[in-house]
């Protein structure tokens, strides 16, 4: 059985499902079976954008006006997440949710004005900072660090969050700029291949966006949470093929009663998971998303993917720890989905702060 | 709290464990990530200091006077250190017992000085595809011909596999007798019929040579079989405690490392804001469950330089501090934000590494099969 696909089901229309099966297949048969390659090159190709844009899978959340599809509508940004995580491209997950929810969502708005120039043809790749604050504003001038970006050494604009008057806020940078240096990210643990660098700038020119910090938290938290949670359906998927097929001391894993314990508790959680997820995404369909529900659901997909991914390399026993094994691959992404967007100190405090105001 | 497991001479050899790595390892360790495995050179160099003879006679090139402890503190200085020295672990923890124990003096005589003078890298195997810990399962046949065995099979998951030049392996020499139909014998490598596979590409533990062997149609001299035939089951569990309280110290020492790296990063310095409280109560809640974990991993290791460590406590002791290892890394993981999940930071290198202690000798559920077995039930 595929529980993957049982979660969602009653939220998507036919034509998120017909979107999902050209996602599926430029996923699986033009980007899978890259990945090794980039993840030892540490680099992904820039075409990536270009091709994902050919298939309908770039500006989902930017109205007709502004050159985006015609209707807002974030089921199918959640379908594309649910399509690359649930087949092991966590990274590239990362990537588009930088470029697509976070770019193009945060550059494209009434004030804003239409998208950059070739950011929905993916000929312009926008690269976002998810670390912490690091760099001050001074004026209309940026300096500092920042590390991590990610689509940072394709980008050709990057956003990032820094201090102003104490607060933080975004600005927009060009990347190619003389008071800019970048330079390629060390690799991570997980999720690999993401194109990520680390940047330093003294004094470069900054526009500052409208859209405040904290929206901008509320629009990665819902997506990491949504990418989460397919990673955690993913590893449970993984784990009940593994185990239905897999023997031990003379019997089947999934016949062991400890393994339909495990099982059964995951499947319980991300039963449950779901049930708020589709909530947050018919919110966010309305544009009436609360940075409490975006909080909580991020703070409870990465946990719950967390778990899943951990569990599932358990049942796979030595097997689970070798990359030969997509289990392994979830473990290895479900780390840094944990701490991604601020990880659960800045869920937990924006869910205090909206508890106790 | 204060240890009392060590005299002061094992505190002396810290000291000198501390400057060798600290010299000789920490500062090419990615390069043995990249590599996937130890260079030749670090053998020999550790050779050189003892730490390929602790436990060994001195006839045999071993450290004088040196036991089991002296190599619990090789491994909680590396730990200490941020290395993953299990091939190490696997030379002085895993190996070394079955030639002490089960070789006679003329195998000794032959491998033992190899073994110490750093000149043969060693490994045992036992897991294969698709038996895992499930020594009935195993499938490698070794039958006799004149006055040799010819082997047959596949081995996975051999630690130091790539690089030895010993193997003890694990045969059935009787397929139908069960676990009496097991034997071990010592294979001398290179030899014609065996092969190495790729090394592993794993979560973590990147400097560990992982690799899958196979035999085909090997021939071992009998005289190179340890002890009787049929008596490798018996064998291969005698050394099971001390083997599981060595996987339990390396993972409370990797745990407490994670712990200090921690502190460390979010202590505040000059000038910076000072750790919240959530911050203090998450790494005063893995201290304590530190400090319980290092009382029970002494208290084993007392009993275990006593030469009564039982089999039921050993099992209980790396179900928990490597359950232990697990949470210290998720916790520590979380404070630390997304700088701290790269291949080669300290916590990316902890979390990724701690992931399969609760599955390499014996996974957790196994340890909990033995405790429960222990109880009555």
């Amino acid at each position: 059985m595929n529980f993957l696909s049982s979660g969602l089901a009653a939220l998507y229309e036919p034509e998120h499902e017909d979107f999902r099966e050209s996602a599926r297949r430029y996923l699986r048969t033009e980007v899978l079976p890259q990945r090794q390659q980039w993840r030892d090159a540490g680099a992904v190709p820039r075409r990536l954008f270009a091709d994902l844009a050919k298939i309908g899978a770039i500006g989902l959340a930017v109205g007709e006006a502004e050159g985006g599809a015609a209707i807002k509508d974030p089921r199918f940004r959640a379908v594309l997440s649910e399509e690359a995580v649930g087949c092991g491209l966590d990274g590239i997950a990362l990537m588009l949710i930088a470029h697509d929810d976070l770019g193009v969502e945060l550059l494209t708005d009434a004030a804003a004005g239409p998208a950059p120039a070739g950011a929905l043809s993916g000929e312009t790749v926008i690269g976002w900072s998810p670390g912490p604050v690091t760099a001050v504003a001074d004026g209309a001038r940026l300096s500092g660090e920042v590390n991590g970006v990610i689509n940072g050494n394709l980008a050709d604009l990057v956003i990032v969050a820094a201090r102003s008057e104490g607060e933080p806020a975004l600005f927009v940078i060009d990347p190619n700029a003389e008071q800019v240096k970048r330079r390629r990210s060390s690799a991570l643990v997980g999720p690999e291949p993401c194109d990520r660098a680390d940047f330093r700038f003294s004094g470069v020119a900054a526009q500052r966006l409208e859209r405040s910090y904290a929206q901008a938290r509320r629009v990665e938290q819902m997506s990491i949470a949504i990418a989460a949670r397919a990673g955690a359906r993913n590893a449970l998927n993984l784990t009940l093929a593994y185990t239905a097929e897999r023997r031990a001391f003379g019997q089947l894993i999934s016949e062991f009663e400890n393994s339909r314990v495990v099982l059964a508790e995951l499947a319980a959680e991300l039963t449950l998971l779901d049930l708020f997820i589709e909530r947050c995404l018919r919110a966010a369909t309305d544009g009436s998303l609360t940075g409490l529900d975006a909080a909580i659901a991020a703070l409870r997909a990465t946990a719950a993917y967390r778990r899943a991914a951990d569990q599932g390399v358990q049942l796979h026993g030595g097997y689970g720890y070798m990359f030969d094994y997509e289990i392994a691959h979830s473990y290895a992404a479900s780390g840094f989905f944990a701490i991604s967007a601020g990880g659960s100190a800045a869920a937990r405090s924006t869910i205090a702060a909206e508890l106790l105001r | 709290m204060r240890r009392t497991v060590f005299d002061p001479e094992h505190e002396d050899f810290r000291g000198r464990v501390r400057a060798f790595l600290e010299a000789a390892v920490v500062p090419e360790y990615s390069d043995w990530e990249r590599a996937k495995r130890p260079p030749r050179r670090f053998w020999q160099r550790a050779a050189k200091f003892g730490l390929l003879g602790i436990g060994v006679p001195a006839e045999f090139g071993g450290l004088e006077g040196s036991n089991f402890r002296h190599s619990a503190i090789v491994t909680e200085e590396a730990q200490a250190a941020g290395l993953a020295l299990g091939g190490l672990r696997i030379h002085t923890d895993i190996c070394m017992p079955y030639f002490l124990e089960y070789a006679n003096r003329r195998q000794q005589a032959r491998w033992l000085p190899r073994l110490t003078g750093g000149d043969a890298v060693v490994a045992l195997a036992i897991s294969e595809p698709g038996a895992g810990s499930d020594i009935k399962g195993m499938n490698t046949r070794a039958r006799r011909e004149g006055e040799d065995y010819l082997v047959s099979g596949a081995k996975t998951f051999i630690s130091n596999g790539l690089e030895a030049d010993l193997i003890i392996l694990a045969v059935k020499t009787d397929p139908e007798a069960g676990r009496s139909g097991l034997s071990l014998v010592v294979v001398e490598a290179p030899c014609s019929g065996f092969a190495r596979g790729r090394a592993f590409d794993k979560i973590g533990q990147h400097a560990q040579d992982l690799a899958e062997l196979f035999f085909d149609d090997v021939r071992v001299p009998i005289a190179n079989r340890l002890g009787d035939e049929g008596r490798g089951f018996e064998y291969l569990t005698a050394n099971l405690a001390q083997e599981r309280l060595s996987i339990a110290i390396n993972s409370q020492a990797a745990a407490a490392a994670t712990l200090a790296v921690t502190v460390e990063a979010m202590r505040a310095g000059r000038g910076e804001p000072a750790p919240g409280q959530h911050v203090k109560f998450e790494l005063a809640a893995c201290a304590a469950e530190l400090s319980a974990g290092q009382a029970l991993v002494d208290t084993a290791l007392a009993a275990n330089a006593g030469g009564e460590l039982a089999a039921a406590d050993a099992a209980a002791v790396k179900l928990y501090c490597t359950e232990l290892q697990g949470r210290v890394a998720d916790r520590c993981l979380q404070l630390h934000g997304p700088d701290g999940y790269g291949a080669e930071t300290r916590i990316g290198r902890a979390f990724a590494d701690a992931r399969v202690s609760r599955i390499y000798g014996g996974s957790s559920e196994i340890m909990k099969v033995i405790v429960a077995k222990e109880l009555g039930l």
